[in-house]
């Protein structure tokens, strides 16, 4: 019986010695993932593993999950109701305390930083509410219509729409996000007919403080939104209603700075199932067939969705990537996903990258290129929230940055990227840990979000903590984006984006800083963002 | 003068009371503290400070002062000086008074207060019309200056 020691020891000298040839990068890899254990103790008896989670990161006064502050806020406060919430806000504008709720801390960004009062918002405040439709207008079709507290988690959401034969138009690709979190950052799914988050709203029920330090309520719609004026008021008279088309696209996309929202009315439609394929191909092949296969999204259509992860080195002398075909179906659910390797994918691969990337970086192109090989898989038929999350635990140590860019001449944009990859790779040995994931949305009417009037391609950049020069090749990637294609950071993910690029970036500013303005007329919803990007400038 | 209710700062470490003082004074648009109490606590790990106070404003102003998110400035703050009553200006052989400038603050909370009913409503509709009289739109101004009532007051803001 061969020696698992010695196989794990010779697999780890050969790639070492060659860290560009894929066939031994699939023999380290293959051994690591029927021998996570094995694996490590052979990589440390050549060289420790680095810690997962960087000192510096680790020693921040407060994290919870992705978010890392460089203070303690004064306060933390998780409200069991919205009484409580009500309560809370008023004791911390009495106090003159800054607040930001936040929803579960997932967000790589400092939009959820306070050194005031912090609202994790998913810990109680997550509920799924009754519609009443006696408020509503005779029109509104109440059955496609969920509404629920702040902190209720995508998966929250989908556990009681599916029962019901109901499903969301739309979900980001981790179900531990929360709703309300994922749309005030501009989060979006996959489905170039689909726009983000924000777009699936129809009401926000928002707790902010005016002028006067006092405690307010209000509900915003769009102009035509689905409340009748005279039956909400008659009925909610504590909450003002407010139908302005400008307000209401502002709060949608909005980072928290606009007040505290309680509450959101989403419309969903009927439940569905996804038939998956993810297939392995040349990204030369890909490239030609990108504006087909994004014409061939939507209702009726052959696509529901694709997503594109790209190697952006080469391996084995060329550019790889994933195609992964979403169609809808009404076939029960069938077979299993492969290896699934975004965000750092299971614990074996990310202890293995991050091992490699510290001792010879020069091996991760080759395996990633076999983690993306083993995510291979044909005609899987999962349920839509199933089909729709990515499928893994997102919980490696990873920090991640995504830009919006136009979709159209996409495939020109990519090979462009690649090539500013490659370049950071040979001439500062900066390598990303994780393929580029490319994901399409339809344009939408947020003032500040990503994908404000123009269809677009998120690209996103997950990183592993620790990988070395990782914030400046997350910075230089942005810088590059914005310079040559008008690129517009994620505001859940990491942004270093000085604040003199806001206004060329994002036409109707000034729509977003009306309500900013009117919202948090005191600054009491300010925080690092708000500075960062000069909000009150 | 204008005495706003209490403000707290807080801090631990080595410069703790610095901390607490810096932390305090986080209110923008106040122009002193009264009543300064400071409270330090120590135990065999470390030192922290508290401070409150009551921040006041010269003059008669209520509005509320903003709440700043960042550091205090690193750099000397230039504090301006108050604006002085207008002068007489002398003309030709006689003298008048320059005109004061339109209170484009005061017309528009009057004018929100016709349109509108409710709180954001209202602090919605003051900021559209201020920005609008700020350009100036001197027909605008005029317009809400004139209003009276909720129906002519809307119709200033019909193109």
């Amino acid at each position: 019986m061969p020696n698992a020691n010695l196989s794990h020891d010779s697999a780890i000298s050969a790639l070492a010695a060659d860290p560009g040839s894929s066939a031994k990068a699939q023999t380290v890899f293959d051994l690591a993932r029927k021998d996570p254990p094995g694996a490590q103790q052979a990589q440390a008896r050549v060289a420790p593993a680095p810690a997962l989670i960087p000192l510096d990161i680790e020693r921040t006064p407060f994290h919870r999950h992705n978010l890392f502050m460089p203070q303690m806020p004064k306060a933390i406060t998780a409200p069991v109701d919205r009484a409580m919430l009500l309560s809370t806000l008023q004791r911390a504008a009495d106090a003159w305390l800054q607040i930001k709720a936040i929803g579960d801390g997932y967000g790589f960004a400092n939009t959820g930083d306070t050194r005031g009062q912090l609202l994790p918002m998913v810990e109680k405040l997550n509920q799924v509410l009754a519609i009443d439709t006696s408020v509503l207008k005779s029109s509104v079709d109440a059955a496609h219509l969920c509404k629920f507290e702040a902190g209720a988690t995508i998966k929250t959401i989908n556990d009681y729409l599916w029962p019901r034969g109901k499903a969301l138009l739309n979900q980001p690709g981790y179900a531990g996000l929360t709703f309300v979190g994922t749309m005030s950052s501009g989060g979006h799914g996959s489905g170039a007919w689909l726009g983000p988050l924000s777009e699936h709203v129809r009401a926000l029920h928002i707790a902010t403080v005016d002028a006067n330090r006092r405690v307010v309520e209000f509900q915003v719609e769009p102009s035509n939104g689905i409340s009748d004026p005279a039956k909400f008021s008659a009925k909610n008279p504590g909450v003002e209603l407010v139908q302005d088309d400008k307000m209401f696209r502002a709060c949608a996309v909005s980072m928290g700075c606009l007040g505290v929202i309680y509450s959101v009315t989403i419309q969903v439609r009927d439940a569905y199932n996804i038939l998956e394929n993810r297939r392995k191909f040349r990204f030369s092949e890909i490239k030609p067939r990108l504006p087909g296969l994004l014409a061939e999204q939507g209702p009726g259509k052959r696509l529901h969705s694709i997503e594109v992860w790209v190697n952006p080195y080469q391996v084995d002398g060329d550019v790889f990537c994933i195609l992964g075909e979403r169609s809808e179906t009404k076939d029960p659910p069938r077979g299993e996903r492969a290896l699934v390797i975004e965000y750092g994918g299971p614990e074996f691969l990310y202890r293995l990258l991050s091992w490699w990337m510290a001792h010879e970086p020069a091996a991760v192109p080759a395996l990633v290129g076999v983690a993306m090989t083993a995510t291979q898989a044909s005609n899987v038929v999962l349920t839509a929230p199933k089909g729709l999350n990515f499928g893994a635990p997102n919980l490696a140590p990873v920090t991640a940055c995504s830009c919006g860019v136009p979709s159209e001449n996409i495939g020109d944009l990519i090979d462009d990227l690649v090539g500013f990859f490659q370049q950071r790779a040979k001439s500062e040995g900066a390598y990303i840990t994780s393929p580029l994931g490319l994901r399409f949305v339809k344009a939408a009417s947020a003032p500040l979000s990503p994908a404000f009037e123009r269809d677009t391609c998120m690209i996103e950049v997950p990183t592993l903590l620790g990988t070395p020069k990782a914030r400046e090749t997350l910075n230089a990637y942005h810088d590059f984006l914005f310079q040559k294609y008008n690129g517009r950071p994620h505001w859940g993910q990491v942004n270093d984006m000085p604040k003199d690029r806001l206004r060329a970036m994002y036409p109707k500013l000034d729509d977003f800083l009306e309500s900013f303005r009117v919202l948090n007329p005191i600054g009491l919803f300010d925080n690092a963002f708000t500075e960062q990007m000069g909000f009150r400038a | 003068m204008v005495v706003f209710s209490q403000v707290q700062g807080k801090a631990c470490g080595p410069d703790a009371l610095l901390g607490a003082l810096r932390d305090m004074k986080r209110l923008v648009g106040v122009d002193g503290y009264l009543e300064v109490v400071v409270h330090e606590t120590r135990d065999s790990e470390r030192v922290c400070a508290q401070t409150t106070a009551y921040p006041f404003r010269y003059g008669t102003s209520t509005a509320t002062p903003v709440v700043r998110a960042g550091d205090e400035p690193p750099t000397p703050v230039l504090v301006p000086e108050r604006p002085s009553p207008p002068t007489p200006v002398a003309t030709g052989g006689g003298s008048s008074v320059t005109p004061p400038a339109f209170d484009c603050a005061e017309a528009c909370q009057r004018y929100a207060s016709l349109v509108e009913t409710g709180s954001i409503k209202v602090a919605l509709a003051k900021d559209r019309c201020e920005q609008r009289c700020k350009q100036p739109d001197a027909a605008f101004q005029k317009c809400i200056a004139l209003a009276q009532d909720p129906t002519s007051a809307k119709a200033c803001s019909t193109p």
